[in-house]
């Protein structure tokens, strides 16, 4: 059994560290030019070689997504761009542009993955582009798993597929939504959600919906249940979207598919509702499986705006440890008081829960509850704990 | 330029071949989105002898995005097209470039992909795969057509009036919702042409449509071409009315109207389509987010 990729999103370094830590096997990040939801990257040339350096010491790849529908003046500074990509040492670029391949191909040797804004849901569309140089392709979301099996037989692309987080309900690449009821640019930028909207239904201008908006918003993708079925396909990565997640979202979600991933190559029995349970302690948002099993019914259509709440709360970041003490120096993200049952989350160990039985600031005051964002507390934790791992509120 | 017309309905064909038009786009059952109707081969080919005895071109329409179960219908279909003679084919998916290029048939092909082809680098890079032209990105301006134009790299075919689609989605969403609120029978409302939807705080109405390839949204108002119909003629080599929406009558009108605005232009027909149409993102140009800042 060939054990398939986990690639995570990152919208900065921080969450970068944290999704390759907890267990990504490579990070995908956007630069500031050339990419989409650029708003949500923090990666200037400087952080993304610091993202790869930082990758290749474990041994993980970090992609960089170009992935833009660029017009003819956009294209100018590309070449440089990807130049200075591939000097850095990216192990490839994300692109969905003819335009990007092409230029990438004459002027780099740049790996390339073919983004899913191509919506290819067919062997041979997959194939066209591999024989345009792509090494992989990032499939359609819009696919279920007897067309993933089809596409695995007729193909030796490198798959990736999408498992988890926000899905565009049209075909992506496709929509130009924004582009009419916004002046932005879905395929440059500039999505703006227009399908998530809430709309009237008309039949020659009578009003069809009554007390329920029309909406054609999706619930999100969760696919834990999906997992050993794609890696008896033969899916080669598989894909967590959503670069403007928490790191506690990324460490969690990341982290609960690492071990399912590695359960399931390794032979372990698996109980579906425990890995569903440690991703709802994240989760905010509606999920369902999207296309795995087929066409699409009402269950995984958003009606209402009705969003999910965690089952925990992010509550602190582990700078530091002093086993001698049995103190870590944390930083705060959320506000917690003493007497709260709190549980570590860590790459290294199952989650385990203590009692928060003091607060202090960093002179040494003591206090009732830790409530100013960011800032530096010691707090005992009766056993070790390391930097990255993660303090969360258990509610009761 | 070369004018084309998306064949709407076969009763109205014969009236189509009497016009000074240059192209029929015929839709290919299983095969074409966003067609009034589609046929099977057979006749597709009665149509194809008639149209080339009036010395009008034949392309059809492939521009479907097609899954696994349709790649057998492709197959069969480009196993016919030698004994069809056609001229051209519109196409989305690589699927069929793939197939047309097993049969020698990738010279007819005209690239639609309606989002993915905005600049002139994209236009050499189609050049090179040997097809015979392509349609450019839908949300380009006009200064956009008009420099990829003036540098003939490879014909251009354009989209020049109708009603133009901004969404499709797999899922039969207006189905669905009638099942989840239950305020109409979902059987009957999802195969309705006449649907709109409005967004809350917006005015417009969009033409909103399910079929068996899943949900299309369509632009409120058509596309008309008329007031920059001077750059359009010299940047371009076929400029295609999409008939999609219209009855027989207003598609006469609209050709009769375009044929007689390329011999001399005139005021009246640009303000008869004033109101009802207008000029998409000919002089709209979308905004570019590229994480420097709210827009370039």
């Amino acid at each position: 059994m060939k054990k398939p990729e986990l690639l995570a999103p990152a919208g900065d370094l921080e969450k970068l560290k944290i999704a390759l830590l907890y267990g990504a096997d490579a990070v995908f990040i956007g630069g500031k030019q050339f990419s989409l939801r650029a708003r949500a990257s923090n990666f200037e040339l400087d952080d993304i070689k610091e993202a790869v350096d930082f990758a290749h010491q474990l041994n993980k790849k970090i992609y960089v997504t170009t992935n833009i529908i660029p017009h003819s003046e956009d294209l100018e500074g590309l070449i440089d761009y990807l130049k200075a990509l591939e000097r850095i040492n990216v192990d490839a670029i994300i692109a969905a542009s003819s335009s990007i391949i092409n230029i990438a191909k004459k002027h780099t040797n740049l790996e390339i993955h073919l983004s899913t804004q191509q919506s290819l849901t067919n062997y041979e569309a997959v194939n066209f582009w591999s024989e345009r140089g792509a090494k992989r392709v990032v499939l359609a979301r819009e696919l279920d798993r007897d067309e993933l099996r089809q596409l695995r037989q007729h193909t030796k692309t490198d798959l990736e597929v999408f498992i988890h987080g926000g899905m565009c309900v049209s075909y992506s690449g496709k929509c130009t939504l924004s582009n009419n009821m916004t002046d932005r640019d879905s395929n440059r930028g500039g999505c703006a959600h227009s399908c998530r909207w809430n709309y009237d239904l008309f039949e020659d201008g009578e009003k069809k919906n009554k007390d329920v908006p029309f909406s054609m918003s999706s619930k999100d993708l969760q696919a834990v249940k999906y997992i050993s079925s794609l890696i008896d396909i033969g899916v080669d990565s598989l894909k967590i979207e959503g670069r403007m997640k928490s790191i506690h979202y990324i460490a969690t979600v990341v982290g609960t598919y690492r071990k399912l991933i590695d359960d399931i190559c390794d032979d372990i029995a698996i109980t579906i509702p425990k890995y569903l349970l440690e991703i709802k302690k994240a989760e905010n948002r509606l999920t369902s499986h999207g296309f795995m099993e087929g066409m699409t019914t009402m269950n995984e259509q958003l009606y209402n705006l009705r969003s999910e709440q965690p089952t925990q709360e992010f509550i602190g970041l582990v700078l530091d440890y002093d086993k001698a003490t049995k103190t870590a120096i944390i930083e705060q993200r959320n506000k917690f008081v003493t007497g709260d049952l709190a549980e570590i989350l860590s790459p290294n160990f199952q989650p385990v829960t203590f009692k928060v039985e003091e607060i202090k600031d960093l002179e040494g005051n003591i206090l009732d509850d830790a409530k100013h964002p960011k800032q530096q507390l010691r707090v005992p934790i009766p056993f070790e704990v390391k930097p990255y791992d993660m303090l969360r509120k258990v509610k009761h | 330029m070369d004018f084309a017309v998306m064949l709407s309905e076969q009763a109205i064909l014969e009236r189509l071949l009497k016009k000074d038009i240059d192209i029929v786009i015929v839709g290919v059952e299983h095969l074409s989105h966003r067609m009034k109707e589609t046929y099977d081969l057979k006749t597709i080919e009665t149509m194809t002898d008639l149209i080339h005895q009036h010395n009008k071109s034949v392309y059809l329409n492939m521009n479907a995005l097609l899954h696994h179960n349709q790649l057998s219908l492709l197959e069969e279909a480009f196993g016919s097209l030698n004994e069809l003679e056609i001229d051209g084919i519109l196409f989305a998916d690589l699927a069929v470039y793939q197939v047309a290029k097993r049969y020698d048939l990738q010279h007819l092909l005209i690239y639609y992909p309606e989002t993915y082809l905005t600049s002139d680098e994209d236009v050499r890079f189609w050049k090179a795969q040997d097809i015979k032209s392509v349609i450019m990105g839908r949300e380009l301006t006009l200064k956009d057509i008009e420099s990829i134009g003036k540098q003939k790299i490879m014909p251009l075919t354009h989209i020049g009036h109708g009603y133009l689609n901004m969404f499709h989605s797999r899922r039969p969403l207006v189905e669905n919702f009638f099942k989840f609120t239950k305020d109409e029978d979902p059987e009957t409302i999802k195969d309705k042409k006449n649907l709109t939807i409005v967004e809350e705080i917006r005015d417009e109405a969009y033409p909103i449509v399910q079929d068996s390839f899943g949900t299309h949204v369509y632009r409120a108002k058509p596309l008309a071409s008329f007031n920059d119909f001077d750059v359009i003629k010299t940047s371009i080599d076929t400029f295609v009315i999409d008939t999609l929406f219209y009855d027989e009558k207003e598609i006469i009108e609209i050709i009769d109207d375009y044929l007689a605005f390329n011999q001399s232009k005139n005021k009246a027909i640009i303000n008869k389509y004033a109101s009802s149409h207008d000029d998409g993102f000919y002089h709209k140009k979308t905004i570019y987010l590229d994480g420097k800042g709210e827009g370039q």
